[in-house]
């Protein structure tokens, strides 16, 4: 039914973003639009359902609705529920959809509202009533592998067994890896993980089996509300600026993109799933200024290669000194 | 400040993963330390032409090296598989470095040590310790590489400081190890080693703490902290013993030694241990960040 | 769908030649010259505030029903301020902000022929057009048990009494007052203070009704494993409810036991001059399954709806103690004897 993996004209790729593919494939990202996600699960289901992924220990957390906690080897789309209380926040921009033009406003009292700042009741003098006081927002938000253009993981993985696709993305090969953990403590986004009973690591492939017969990712396929797009880069990126527009327009506070080049994706040179975000990144758990650490690696080097020439002077001073 | 009060997060939950690592990889950072500085050690002794100092620091490296690979694969997730390493040589991956580092001055150590003592093939094996001494610094620093090349703040930040501490840790164990092995009256330069190695070490870890600031803590608090306090304490007594009192026996440079032996091995715990914790704390991670944010935004703070 | 593969723009399309497919009648139109009609996710500030242009709804994209009600006799509005369908008498047909749900040209003061059958006996003010009369009934003297007029009663269990009349509940309601069926106390019995809160139950997206399916599957399980309660921080201090602890929820049936969430999701509620609580439920667990746990059901009571004789699983009163609840005899126990925990001189304290 969708059209999000048809690819529109211009199949452009960004620099680094898939060398060695001939001829170039379009780049394929997610934009996740957290402004509509409804907390449904319904993309940590499917996905787990059509990569045939392990369940996560039962363990229920007391944090919101969230009981999977955090992406991880077994948990490829995540869902964070951030329950805010905000004292201003949405209700004039409820009233300002909500109301006629020109028209006296719409009682919204009682919607997504909660009375328990100061007296319940104050400002309620009808006999039943929502008690008047900060309103609350629920934030929910499907986080999903970054897919880095400069990616860490694939950078440090020491077998080849992270790779980039023909598509951009960055996927582990199950029968390559060997579980040397690398990856894990270099992804900046806290994404792939070992999985303990199988010793080798995993994440997100982008559904790269489904990508290569046309079809969406699971995720996105079953997200109800189409707050998970799959499509170019470059659709994505467009998609995920007018929409970041709309919702600034609207008057939605904290609204910010997140994952592109020029901003919070810097460190990474952009990465392959965008998201429009309503408050701050660590807010949702994201890093607000991700880095891959390679780019540092000549620097590394460069320090190691002094401290080894200390070794090499420590020896020589030390041996120069005669016998005693 | 990093760890701000201020700083949000999601229920305090970490941002980054921790490391999958176990045990077997601060034990191999020490071992394979100790063989990387021990193979330099064994090649500049024998040019200064101390020949029992050069076959105890040759033995320890081929010794050290036997162990460090066993280290390594037992603890990947798949072990069988640990040749998987050897099918690309990637620059950018640190193992992969190391790995090629470890390929190569494995057999170079094991063969000098063992043809020395065999007394086989004298020319082979001036090329294996040749080999073993040139790779040597790599293997002692190429893992603080390793470490610093991971989004793990106490580890990355510390990417300018990381090396020297492990390559002095390695030069304090390496001449600890052979002031205990070697006769005291061949031992000088090792003790001088020790001492010299010990000093950089503290040295290296102090600027390395000072320049990490508040991210830092993790040094300071629980099981790293404790490690980082038992390393300075045991590797400032043992090079202490063993630079002043060595030479007048065997038990005070074993003593010594072996307190230094236990010092770098405290320092490669108390910089693993620190890692996890950093990374554990979404604090650290988001502080940080945050504070490099503001500075490239150029607000002060 | 028509023949030649194009979709049709609304029911008016469909024909019974053949020549026309349709699964589903009120469907016909959600894909209305090729598009998904039901995707579009126009902003609603940026059009009317009947939004039209989000998404679809059936029939027709009609988003009220018997919408020519909004309109008077004669065709206007009842309140310009609430206009919504109305009829232009130059253009001769109904116009509004909403599509008209009445045949289009019927003019208001059109009379329908005496013993005309089907749509011809719908009249121009006659806005219920699928009732057989076009009435909308308010006086409802047959088919229901109870009536004839609508009114409002409280739930069987109640915390306050009805502001409305002096009828409490639904005097047709249908009870089993039987040992084991045990009522708590409704406002204004002696007792009723020993179950001051409301508690209701609810659904997760992440299980399937009782979670008899769901609590057997890992990928379900996982995402809701505990059996939990939504309390505000207010009930929770009043409590001493801790976060993450546990909770036991007694009414005069048994008690269950819950894990706490403290959420300022559930708001408290200013009822007849008094602060009520609320206690959330979702009741998917039980005995058996990947993941267990005690059911919400089992708190509540059968108290019937005289006419379709669903019982009240939405409303009821309870208690709230902190921590797990006991076992066997012991739960009995603190079932039966809770009332007694409050003392005569609180019973007349707590006003309804």
């Amino acid at each position: 039914m969708t059209a999000a993996v048809d690819v529109p004209e211009g199949r452009r790729t960004l620099p680094l973003a898939a060398p060695g593919y001939e001829p170039p494939q379009p780049r394929m990202a997610f934009f996740t639009d957290t402004t509509v996600c409804i907390g449904c699960k319904a993309c940590e289901v499917a996905c787990k359902e059509w990569n045939d992924i392990p369940e996560t220990p039962f363990a229920w957390t007391g944090e919101s609705y969230d009981n999977t906690s955090a992406l991880g080897a077994n948990t490829w789309r995540h869902v964070a529920f951030i329950e805010q209380r905000l004292p201003q926040i949405t209700r004039e921009a409820q009233e300002g959809r909500f109301a006629a033009p020109g028209d006296e406003r719409v009682d919204l009292a009682g919607v997504g509202t909660s009375g328990l700042a100061g007296d319940p009741g104050a400002g309620s003098p009808g006999d039943v009533g929502s008690p008047a006081g900060g309103d609350i927002r629920w934030l929910m938000s499907s986080d999903v592998c970054k897919h880095c253009t400069t990616a860490a993981c694939l950078d440090v993985c020491p077998t080849g067994a992270l790779f980039k696709t023909e598509f951009a993305t960055v996927v582990v090969q199950p029968d390559v890896c060997n579980g040397c953990g690398y990856c894990v403590p270099a992804c900046p986004y806290g994404v792939i993980d070992r999985r303990p009973d199988d010793g080798r690591v995993w994440k997100c492939t982008l559904c790269y089996d489904r990508l290569k017969v046309g079809a969406e990712p699971a995720c996105a396929k079953a997200c109800p509300t189409d707050s998970i797009n799959v499509g170019t880069l470059e659709a994505m990126t467009t998609m995920a600026r007018e929409r970041l527009d709309e919702v600034v327009a609207a008057g939605v506070p904290g609204a910010q993109l997140y994952g592109e080049p020029g901003g919070n994706g810097h460190g990474v040179d952009g990465t392959g799933a965008l998201f429009l975000l309503l408050d701050d990144p660590e807010v949702y758990g994201l890093p607000p200024d991700p880095i891959a650490t390679t780019k540092h690696l000549p620097s590394m080097w460069r320090a190691a290669a002094v401290a080894g020439g200390l070794l090499l002077a420590a020896v020589a001073a030390a041996c120069t000194g005669g016998r005693r | 400040m990093v760890p701000a009060a201020e700083l949000r997060s999601y229920y305090d939950r970490p941002v980054i993963k921790a490391p999958v690592w176990t045990w077997e990889i601060p034990w191999y950072f020490f071992v394979g330390g100790l063989a990387g500085a021990s193979a330099v050690l064994a090649a500049g002794a024998r040019i200064a032409g101390q020949g029992r100092l050069a076959r105890s620091a040759r033995l320890a490296a081929g010794a050290a090296t036997v162990v460090s690979p066993a280290l390594l694969v037992a603890d990947l997730g798949r072990p069988a598989r640990f040749h998987h390493m050897l099918r690309v040589f990637k620059p950018t991956s640190p193992m992969s470095m190391g790995t090629w580092v470890l390929t190569t001055f494995g057999p170079a150590a094991v063969g000098s040590a063992a043809l020395a003592e065999l007394r086989w093939l004298p020319g082979l094996q001036r090329v294996a310790e040749g080999v073993a001494a040139a790779l040597g610094p790599g293997m002692a620093t190429y893992t603080a590489v390793l470490f610093a090349d991971t989004a793990v703040p106490v580890w990355h930040e510390a990417r300018r400081d990381l090396p020297a501490v492990f390559a002095g840790s390695a030069a304090a164990s390496a001449g600890a190890l052979a002031a205990i092995t070697t006769p005291p009256r061949h031992a000088g330069p090792a003790r001088r080693l020790t001492l010299l190695g010990s000093a950089l070490e503290l040295g290296a870890a102090e600027v390395m703490r000072h320049r990490l600031g508040d991210l830092g803590e993790p040094y300071e608090q629980g099981d790293a902290g404790r490690f980082a306090r038992a390393s300075r304490l045991l590797t400032a007594a043992g090079g202490m013993l063993v630079a002043l009192a060595g030479r007048r026996g065997r038990l005070p440079a074993a003593v010594g030694g072996t307190l230094v032996l236990a010092g770098s091995v405290c320092q490669r715990w108390a910089v693993y241990r620190a890692g996890f914790a950093s990374a554990a704390d979404p604090r650290y991670v988001v502080g940080q960040q945050r504070a490099r944010l503001r500075a490239r935004a150029g607000a002060p703070g | 769908m028509r023949a030649d593969g194009r979709p049709v723009s609304g029911i008016a399309d469909l024909r019974d030649d053949g020549s026309t497919s349709c699964g589903c009648w009120i469907y016909a139109g959600c894909y209305a010259d090729g598009v998904n009609q039901t995707r579009r996710r126009k902003p609603g500030a940026e059009q009317t505030w009947v939004a039209p242009e989000w998404g679809w709804a059936w029939p027709a994209n009609r988003r009220l029903l018997y919408n020519r009600a909004s309109a008077d006799p004669q065709g206007s509005p009842w309140s310009q301020r609430k206009a919504y369908v109305w009829w232009d008498a130059e253009a001769g047909r109904w116009t509004g902000q909403d599509v008209p749900d009445f045949p289009a040209t019927l003019a208001p003061g059109t009379e329908a022929e005496p013993g005309a059958q089907g749509v011809d006996a719908i009249g121009g003010g006659d806005p219920f057009i699928m009732q057989a009369d076009g009435k909308g009934w308010l006086y409802a003297p047959t088919g229901l048990v109870d009536g004839p007029l609508p009114t409002h009663y409280e739930p069987h269990e109640s915390p306050v009494a009805t502001p409305l009349d002096g009828q409490q509940a639904n005097p047709a309601r249908v009870l089993y007052d039987r040992k084991e069926n045990a009522y708590n106390p409704t406002a204004g019995e002696a007792g009723a203070e020993a179950y001051p809160y409301v508690m209701t139950t609810y659904r997760l997206t992440e299980h399937h009704t009782a979670g008899g399916m769901s609590r057997t599957l890992g990928h379900l399980a996982e995402l809701q494993p505990e059996m939990f309660c939504e309390v505000g921080p207010e009930l929770a201090a009043e409590r001493g409810l801790e976060h993450g602890g546990w909770a036991t929820i007694v009414s005069s049936r048994t008690a269950i036991e819950a894990r706490v969430l403290v959420t300022d999701r559930v708001p408290v509620l200013r009822v007849g001059g008094r602060t009520l609580h609320q206690v959330g439920l979702p009741y998917h667990w039980g005995s058996k399954g990947l993941v267990t746990g005690d059911a919400a059901n089992d708190l509540f009571g059968l108290a019937l709806d005289p006419n379709v004789n669903i019982q009240e699983v939405k409303a009821a009163t309870c208690d709230v103690l902190a921590g797990r609840r006991p076992h066997g005899e012991a739960l009995r126990a603190l079932v039966e004897r809770h009332p007694s925990n409050y003392p005569a001189h609180r019973r007349g304290t707590v006003t309804t």
